[in-house]
């Protein structure tokens, strides 16, 4: 814990709704100064990092295969010597919950820089390209809403299901609410998405992305950040790209023994209410339709004692 | 690959912990030899626990289709999100303890685990949140943890 400050989960998002260029990258091009300026509310700091592109029809990320990139500290200070295949430094590209560790973390001061480059060494056209950096922002202690533990306490391991209903193939829903139940606090450590999938007769449920918001509105991610990003699952019939041909392997050892692991942690007060967005971006090709899923959220109930 | 999210303290003064596992299949638990339709869920389910001392569950795995929600000896539940909807009182295997072989999941739960007395019941109870008839015999649940024995039991 940082003296004086206070430390709350936050992730960046740098893709095509930051940088046009990032929606489509073809062979052999390389993009330079993909500029990610950090907010003006508070300092960053970088612990983590996952990149990511949309699905193909096949269910698997095959252009990120080719992928290479650098990209710097606050005064922009390139922390690689040269441009770097991302399939050399994390496992599944840091999805599925499992972000790219970045230690020791990396101190962004307020309105700096994090510049990117990047390189498509690939075949194919990388579309959709999205990079999400995990830290916390650290705001002055008090400067924001947070609870924490009751002074004496007991926890016990809960989960909340959350059901989404009929969540539609280009769908926005904003401030949807999750409210804590009234017999404990709840301390939200992890979380675990539904299983992306897609039926013989086209039916596809891939592309949904979600936004945690405290109760003022405030956000834990400065866009959408889809669900096999923020979160692990225990089934994947998407692959990812292994290997120069490549081959596709189901990501293995992600999932509910290693759950998309929230830090710091979130606490919520009992009656608290979390939002959140969703985003479906699946479109409707095939016969996609409205899909009804869940996802959890994981971590201990947390009950006074005295 | 058992391995608790936090560091569990050593047990106290002449206590020993010893790491126990129980595992509830179709071998030992008739409930296991049925089947659940779409839409259909089991009562609940005692998982009954040794008389010889008492259990600290830290982790559980399971595998089946069918959605699960666990109790402890004291009747509280591991999820529930007040009946907003039947799925929400049950949680999906792959979303909770379905590691596919890739580990046992760890629970955040306390000092030392969550507290099963000696003789005491674990209450699992069982649902089909999908589309097609679940087989039960392919579903089990273990429970991972330790015994707690007083030293006089163990010697």
């Amino acid at each position: 814990m940082t003296p004086k400050l206070q430390q709350r989960f936050f992730i960046y998002v740098l893709g095509p709704g930051q940088d046009s260029r990032l929606s489509s990258i073809a062979s052999g091009v390389t993009v330079q100064e993909v500029n990610l300026q950090t907010d003006d509310d508070a300092p960053f700091v970088l612990c983590g990092k996952s990149v990511r592109h949309a699905y193909t029809s096949d269910l698997d990320q095959a252009d990120l295969q080719g992928l290479k990139t650098r990209w710097s500290g606050p005064l922009k200070d390139y922390r690689f010597q040269e441009y770097v295949l991302e399939s050399l430094q994390a496992a599944y590209y840091g999805q599925f919950g499992n972000p790219k560790p970045i230690v020791p973390p990396i101190f962004y001061p307020s309105r700096s820089v994090l510049s990117l480059d990047l390189q498509n060494t690939g075949a194919g056209t990388i579309s959709n390209l999205s990079f999400y950096f995990w830290g916390y922002k650290l705001f002055p202690a008090g400067a924001v809403p947070a609870y924490t533990y009751p002074r004496r306490m007991g926890s016990q391991t809960f989960a909340y299901p959350v059901p989404v209903t009929a969540l539609g193939v280009s769908e926005y829903r904003y401030d949807q609410i999750f409210t804590v139940k009234p017999d404990a606090d709840f301390v939200l450590r992890a979380g675990q998405g539904f299983r992306i999938s897609s039926t013989e007769g086209g039916r596809t449920l891939a592309e949904v992305s979600i936004r945690l918001k405290d109760n003022h509105k405030q956000s834990y991610m400065s866009d959408f950040v889809p669900f096999d990003v923020l979160f692990g699952t225990g089934q994947f019939p998407a692959v990812v790209p292994l290997g120069p041909t490549p081959d596709f392997v189901s990501p293995f050892g992600t999932g509910p023994s290693q759950p998309g692991i929230i830090y710091p942690e979130i606490y919520l007060p009992r009656n608290y209410q979390l939002l959140y967005d969703l985003k479906r971006a699946d479109g409707s090709g095939g016969s996609n339709q409205a899909e009804d899923f869940s996802f959890s959220l994981i971590g201990s109930k947390v009950q006074s004692d005295g | 690959m058992y391995v608790p999210q936090y560091a569990y303290p050593r047990a106290p003064g002449k206590c020993e912990d010893q790491r126990f596992s129980y595992s509830f299949d179709a071998s030992n638990l008739p409930v296991f030899t049925g089947s659940l339709s779409p839409g259909q869920q089991t009562g609940r389910i005692p998982l009954s626990l040794d008389k010889d001392a008492d259990f600290y569950l830290r982790a559980i795995n399971i595998q089946g289709a069918a959605a699960v929600r666990i109790e402890d000896p004291e009747d509280n539940p591991f999820s529930d999100a007040d009946n907003r909807l039947q799925a929400a009182n049950f949680m999906l295997p792959e979303q909770y303890g379905d590691s596919a072989g890739a580990g046992v999941v760890a629970l955040d739960s306390g000092a030392d685990g969550v507290y099963g007395p000696a003789g005491g019941k674990f209450v699992i109870l069982l649902a089909n949140l999908g589309a097609s008839t679940i087989q039960l015999s392919t579903c089990a649940i273990t429970l991972h943890g330790v015994k707690r024995y007083v030293e006089k039991v163990c010697s």
